[in-house]
């Protein structure tokens, strides 16, 4: 039977290596940003893990801090890929490449 | 039983985010994303973070997979008419997701938590309300101000351009 903290920090890290494996091997853009989402969730998990044993609950008042933030990334970030996804016809990450038309 | 809730949950994030890196269908990642997300509600409910579950539930599962499906249906088509998936980098990929485990696991090994019991209290919505009204006023005024700041750029950004 593992401990709950040490098992809520495994399941944290967990959530983290897949989001970085996500964000270097998929092509697809929205699969980064997908990836992008299950990192964030890793490092809110570990706030939340800890400020479980806390009476002050500042872990969980970063975590909302977190969510918002990820709130607002996501939302600019899809207003970019739409921007992109009209000047190039597609989310390929590889033919992306010109900074110019 | 909460070490059994607590093992549930554990292997459906396991499970979800397992399948979402070998998936190469984007509507299917969007609803492991949901439900790895879910399942992480699951987890805060268990840690006594029943006020960020909350949250979690409104603006991940209501607003920021609405978004990424939103994105998903407008991107969808390459000018061959097939969506692009597909991996690169794998090797490098797997190497940085390696060493990631290997350092996270020095860590956990080398640091000292030791077991530590979880708190059930109660009352959380009014104690949040007023740390963020007290102690942390000028991050909670900063992240309104930040919400303003996307709310415009994200207008401005995603409107069709006049020259382009």
């Amino acid at each position: 039977m593992l401990d709950p903290i040490i098992f809520g920090l495994m399941i944290g890290a967990f959530l983290f290596c897949t989001g970085i494996l996500i964000v270097i091997i998929k092509k697809n853009a929205i699969f980064v940003m997908i990836g992008i989402e299950l990192m964030l969730n890793g490092a809110n998990v570990n706030f939340v893990v800890f400020s479980g044993s806390d009476p002050n609950i500042q872990g969980q008042l970063m975590g909302i801090f977190v969510v918002v933030l990820a709130a607002a990334e996501s939302v600019v970030a899809l207003a970019i890929m739409l921007n992109i996804f009209r000047h190039f016809q597609t989310l390929d990450l590889n033919s992306l490449k010109k900074l110019k038309h | 039983m909460i070490e059994v809730w607590m093992y549930f949950f554990g292997l459906l994030i396991l499970v979800s985010g397992i399948t979402l890196i070998f998936t190469e269908n984007l509507i299917y990642a969007a609803f492991l994303l949901a439900l790895c997300l879910l399942s992480i509600v699951g987890f805060y409910i268990i840690y006594n973070a029943s006020f960020l579950a909350v949250i979690q539930i409104l603006i991940y599962a209501g607003g920021i997979l609405i978004l990424i499906a939103f994105g998903i249906m407008l991107t969808k088509r390459s000018p061959e008419g097939k969506v692009i998936v597909g991996y690169h980098l794998l090797f490098f990929g797997f190497l940085v997701t390696l060493g990631m485990i290997l350092l996270i696991y020095a860590l956990v090994v080398s640091s000292t938590i030791g077991p530590r019991e979880i708190l059930q209290t109660t009352g959380q919505a009014r104690e949040i309300g007023i740390r963020f009204l007290t102690q942390y006023i000028l991050a909670f005024e900063l992240i309104a101000f930040l919400l303003l700041v996307v709310l415009v750029g994200a207008s401005y950004s995603g409107k069709k351009s006049q020259h382009a």
